[in-house]
């Protein structure tokens, strides 16, 4: 029987072998590998759907996925490669599940002063304050998903511009646009954030 | 092929787009998970095994208290004939 500690001296190529193999019940080598990759998995729920309250559960709702796909994994890329996969198809069923709930139209009274379809401008307000990282979470909150989506899947996950043109169901193109006027979009309040800070 | 810069296999048009310098404060952006994280994964995945354990056995349970019925029905028959066999040897 594998010790704890043989397991996690392990490549995650034989790790991942050792979770598919293993006996019923025995998530130990399953464990490994997600603590190898909870924290990124966590932070890009989190960065996607904007929402800090559901990133963990959408998280564990990853990994409960992959385990249960493990078998039909065929290891033609890496496991990271895979559950990232797997993270921005669920990431981006929620964010539609989410939209829908909120889909109403903007010409009916009262909609557009209703907190739902805004943007929060505390959204903004807060990249003043807190360190680095707390300002590069409130920007990207302030960004809107049609250009946070497709800059998010480059610049952190790393998918390709094709990957990210499947994923989404656009062209090859708009993909390309939107990361570029994402980026544009990100520098200019980061920098404004940065300056208004140093203000403070 | 650096997908950041035009190629020569898209030469102009618009899928030679310069998309600029990627963000590099994103690259490695993480986010500390719950400590009980590990727990709810571990938690999840044993009740859905469970789930289906127990779905499995919805469908067979009837099937196996049948066969059981059906061989100590067998069972009781076949004694009951040794037995009436054996009086009218007598």
């Amino acid at each position: 029987m594998c010790r704890i500690r043989d397991l996690r001296s392990l490549p995650e190529e034989e790790l991942l072998e050792a979770a598919r193999r293993g006996p019923e019940g025995d998530l130990r080598a399953f464990d490994l590998l997600v603590e190898r990759h909870k924290a990124r998995v966590v932070g890009n729920c989190r960065y996607l759907t904007r929402s800090p309250d559901d990133a963990q559960d959408l998280a564990q709702e990853v990994f409960v996925k992959a385990f249960f796909g493990l078998g039909s994994f065929e290891g033609r890329a890496s496991f990271g490669t895979w559950v990232n996969r797997i993270k921005v198809n669920h990431c981006l069923n929620f964010i539609k599940k989410r939209d829908r709930a909120v889909h109403v139209s903007l010409e009916e009274p009262g909609v557009k002063e209703a907190k739902e379809v805004r943007v929060p401008p505390e959204a903004e307000a807060k990249t003043v304050q807190g360190g680095e990282r707390d300002r590069i979470r409130e920007v990207l909150d302030s960004m809107p998903d049609t250009l946070r989506i497709p800059l998010i899947l480059r610049d952190l996950d790393g998918l390709s511009y094709q990957e990210i043109a499947d994923t989404l169901s656009v062209g090859l193109s708009a993909v390309k646009m939107r990361i570029k006027r994402g980026r544009e979009e990100f520098r200019r309040k980061f920098a404004k954030a940065g300056s208004e800070a140093e203000r403070n | 092929m650096n997908e950041e810069t035009a190629g020569p296999e898209n030469p102009g048009g618009e899928e030679s787009l310069e998309t600029g310098e990627p963000i590099e404060a994103l690259s490695g952006l993480i986010e500390e998970p719950a400590p009980e994280f590990m727990n709810r994964v571990r938690n999840r995945i044993n009740r859905k095994v469970l789930a289906v354990q127990v779905t499995d056995l919805s469908w067979t349970a009837p099937i196996l208290i049948f066969m059981e019925w059906l061989r100590m029905f067998m069972e009781w028959f076949g004694s009951s004939s040794d037995e009436s066999g054996g009086s009218r040897d007598e």
